[in-house]
């Protein structure tokens, strides 16, 4: 064992030592990276910080991006990291605010080579942060600030100094004016990529300027925004535009689509639902002229979409792949049509068309083989014979939603499961299926996501039957399945290893027998187990030391949940960010504790706690102020809670709803 | 047997091969190219015992050139089926288009992705030295599974194994290794599935 001397550990650290000699003779830095790169699991790269220093200082010149969790470790893992890291994400990061942000960038200054930063939702960070930022990293080119909603003209002018910026997202960034925009878009001349989605406070003014000086943008995203046909004529002059995203703009009309023909090729993606002022002629004329178009979504628009839309859709008939047709009523003719027209067809999108039927589906499989997704959420007309003609001619299936497809049944699954053997996804919600379905479903062998919610009648021989085959499942929906009991978790904990997403609200048959076998899911981030009547602390308890990476927990309704429940938590589930214990019979020591301990906890909900006296509420949510940014509370606590510490939460970007709720349980 | 290249390993030690073998190495070809009048090619920096490997790298991969980092399928003139009686152009496009809908070509990458799997589970001096030379002659694949079987030594183990199997000591002192544990624990290491 080399012996390593006592001493500062950073300057121990990044001391040559004698390990890195002698692995310089067996593998040198770079290829111990390269040899690095190909190691992806988490659990993998954290054997190989631990190995020698040799290890630790190849994955640190290797890495290139960050995602951090907390505040305090953030200098020490920027110090490190700091002169190979590329992206660096905070989003998740609570607490942040522009004196922390400043200071840990300069833990590595003069040496960022930083290109993206992500600080979505950091509410805590405004221009002071910004300014630090664009100073310190000379390289920057995306920068994403979405949902900071007190984001506004002052932090745009910061960012305006990022002369190289190619990528901005400012969705949700209520305070951004005309004003803070052209600051921008004077600033950085070359950007690529822009979101301003929801930005209300932009008009057609913002808009002009910004498709006069960022010629070069490729993607703009103005949903939602209160601009008119003006704004549309301004964008048709950015000739680089590839993918133009305006859902929800009420106040653009055919007119203003008029200026999207020809575009010359451009354009390969476009969304315009939701879009109430547009017709039929409006949508056909963005098909014009914009024949390298990959990509149309123009759902839940109106009723009727005129059959020379379909038949326009011929000028695409090489490029389309993805088609979004949600809310529209769409005859089996149409279908035909869109089948004979668009063969290279992967994704289409019929949410909630109800009007679709077995043969529509039938005449578009029949020549759009390719189809990788279908979404028929809500065709309540569809049967078994839909799934036969897909399971028939869709080889390719990845993704499928059915939900409240009401009339299909155990048969129609059969199909699927023996022909679409890529299937990933299945949305099956509200449908009547039981365990006979899950045998058929088993055969898929790849299914990741799989939702069964209000199955009523699936059982446990069902999950059995799943756990023997589908070993990457990683998301599962067993919501109101109320025949679940704990054996049939044995056997996903038993098979389905991977499952990072379960579902369990309303199996009241579940008892803390069937938590014990949840807590094996070690990969396990959120978990909903609403209304689980037969539960208690003891079961929560084995969840918070088994899946440590727990990071959402929804106990709403789990009444003999007690502050013991709550210990474990705040001992063991040190990554956990939102929780929802409404209606538990907690006291104000364990809502304490969970408040104060839990570092990383952001939303929180705290309906009917009827056992917590209105001190112990005041001082749990004077101990975590600066981290909530989410709380959910009785509209009665209002009026109980000091002013001081409702200014407070919302100085820190906290947002609070007020709720009225009966007591009486749900049945 | 087509035209053949004469090697010689650092250890003095010749070997025969054919073009299509020995051009896969970027080096070998290049130096082919130049020497015109004589046709044996040292290479000081390779021993025999490695070169035999290399080759046998090399003989496997003769009729799919650079798969694993180039063109990810077999060229269509060199499908078992077609026999090289396939029209049309050889780019690197049409050879993946090929490939997807040719039932044989699927099989025989599938096939030869397998062999090299077998290939590299070796112990790491082999691996090393492969890596080396693979790095020394440019051989792109070989590169790609040598480095591919490092990796492999890797996953699944923890700490202690891997130390055994680079034959590496642990110089971490203990506080050291509470405060790695401690920082690293608030990382979110991005997964790809």
């Amino acid at each position: 064992m080399v012996s390593v001397p006592r001493g500062d550990a950073e300057a121990t650290m990044n001391r040559p030592r004698p390990c890195d000699s002698d692995m310089s003779t067996v593998f040198s830095l770079d290829l111990l990276a390269n040899i690095l790169d190909r190691v992806s699991d988490p659990r993998d790269r954290k054997s190989c910080r631990l190995v020698c220093h040799g290890f630790l200082r190849a994955e640190e010149i290797h890495r290139r991006s960050l995602r951090v969790l907390r505040l305090e470790v953030l200098p020490g893992l920027l110090r490190r990291y700091a002169a190979g890291l590329e992206c660096l994400d905070l989003s998740a990061c609570p607490a942040l605010d522009d004196r922390a942000f400043s200071a840990a960038l300069a833990a590595g200054a003069g040496q960022w080579r930083l290109r993206s930063v992500s600080l979505s939702r950091a509410s805590g960070v405004g221009w002071r942060g910004l300014a630090a930022l664009v100073d310190a990293c000379p390289r920057l080119e995306a920068v994403d600030l979405s949902h900071c909603v007190g984001v506004g003209d002052r932090e745009a002018a910061a960012l305006a100094n990022a002369a190289g910026l190619r990528e901005l997202r400012l969705d949700k960034c209520l305070g951004l004016t005309d004003v803070g925009l052209a600051k921008v878009a004077v600033g950085c001349a070359g950007l690529e990529k822009l979101g301003i989605k929801w930005c209300l406070e932009i008009s057609d003014i913002g808009i002009d300027l910004l498709a006069k000086k960022c010629q070069d943008l490729k993607e703009l995203d103005i949903s939602y925004l209160k601009i008119s046909n003006r704004s549309i004529n301004s964008i048709s002059s950015l000739g680089k535009l590839e993918v133009l995203n305006m859902v929800g703009c009420s106040f653009v009309d055919d007119e203003g689509l008029q200026f999207l023909k020809h575009r010359n090729n451009s354009l390969r993606s476009i969304n315009i639902s939701r879009c109430e002022n547009v017709t039929s002629s409006g949508l056909t004329s963005v098909i014009e002229g914009n024949s390298g178009l990959q990509k149309l979504n123009v759902g839940d628009c109106f009723p009727e979409l005129a059959s020379l839309f379909f038949s326009k859709l011929n000028d695409l008939k090489d490029s389309l792949t993805v088609l979004k047709l949600d809310g529209f009523q769409v005859s089996a003719s149409s279908l035909k049509i869109i089948g004979l027209n668009c063969k290279n067809l992967a994704k289409i999108g019929l949410s909630k068309c109800q009007s679709v039927t077995d043969e529509g589906i039938f005449e578009l499989v029949a020549n759009c083989v390719h189809l990788t997704t279908i979404d028929l959420t809500c065709c309540h007309l569809l049967t078994d014979r839909a799934l036969i003609s897909i399971g028939d001619q869709c080889k390719k299936l990845r993704c499928l939603r059915l939900e409240s497809c009401n009339l299909i049944t155990d048969k129609g699954l059969e199909c699927i499961g023996t022909c679409c053997s890529s299937l990933e996804e299945i949305d099956l919600t509200d449908c009547s299926l039981s365990s006979t379905a899950m045998k058929y479903l088993s055969q898929c062998s790849k299914l990741v996501v799989l939702k069964l919610g209000l199955c009523y009648m699936i059982s446990d021989e069902g999950l059995v039957l799943l756990a023997s085959n589908c070993k990457k499942l990683r998301e599962l929906d067993l919501y109101r399945c109320v025949e679940i009991t704990d054996d049939g978790l044995a056997a996903i904990a038993a098979g389905c290893k991977k499952i990072q997403k379960l579902n369990l609200c309303y199996c009241t048959k579940i008892t803390d027998g069937g938590l014990r076998h949840v807590s094996r899911l070690e990969e396990l981030r959120d978990l909903e187990l609403r209304g689980l009547c037969h539960v208690t602390s003891s079961g929560i308890a084995k969840i918070a030391m088994g899946c440590r990476h727990l990071s959402e927990l929804d106990l709403k309704r789990c009444n003999l949940v007690d502050d013991g429940g709550l210990f474990a938590l705040a001992q063991y589930t040190e990554n956990l960010r939102q929780i929802n214990i409404s209606y538990c019979s907690i006291s104000g020591t364990g809502l304490c504790m969970l408040l104060g301990t839990l570092k990383c906890l952001q939303d929180v909900k705290l309906v009917h706690l009827s056992l917590v006296p209105i001190e112990w509420f005041e001082i749990a949510l004077r101990a975590s102020y600066e981290k909530l940014k989410k709380l959910k509370l009785l509209i009665g606590l209002r009026n109980l809670l000091s002013p001081l510490l409702i200014e407070k939460l919302h100085s820190r970007g906290c947002r609070i709803r007020w709720v009225e709720k009966p007591f009486a349980a749900r049945r | 047997m087509g035209k053949t290249i004469k090697l010689i390993s650092g250890d003095g030690e010749m070997f025969e091969v054919e073009e299509a073998v020995a051009f896969q190495s970027n080096i070998i070809k290049s130096l082919a190219d130049e020497d015109n009048a004589d046709d044996c090619i040292p290479l000081p920096r390779v021993d025999s015992q490695i070169l035999s490997k290399v080759l046998e790298f090399c003989r496997k991969h003769a009729n799919s050139p650079s798969v694993h980092t180039k063109f990810a399928a077999i060229p269509s003139e060199l499908c078992p089926k077609h026999d090289g009686s396939a029209a049309g152009a050889s780019s690197s496009e049409s050879s993946s288009a090929h490939s997807e809908t040719c039932r044989a070509c699927y099989d025989a990458v599938m096939k030869l992705v397998q062999w090299d799997l077998e290939f590299v589970k070796v112990d790491l001096d082999l691996i090393h030295h492969l890596l080396k030379a693979a790095n020394y002659l440019d051989i792109e694949d070989l590169m790609f599974m040598a480095v591919e079987g490092a990796a492999n030594a890797i996953r699944g183990n923890n700490p202690e194994e891997i130390r055994k199997l680079f034959d590496l000591e642990n110089d971490f002192t203990p506080e050291e290794e509470k405060e790695i544990l401690k920082e690293y624990s608030w990382l979110d290491d991005p997964f790809e599935p």
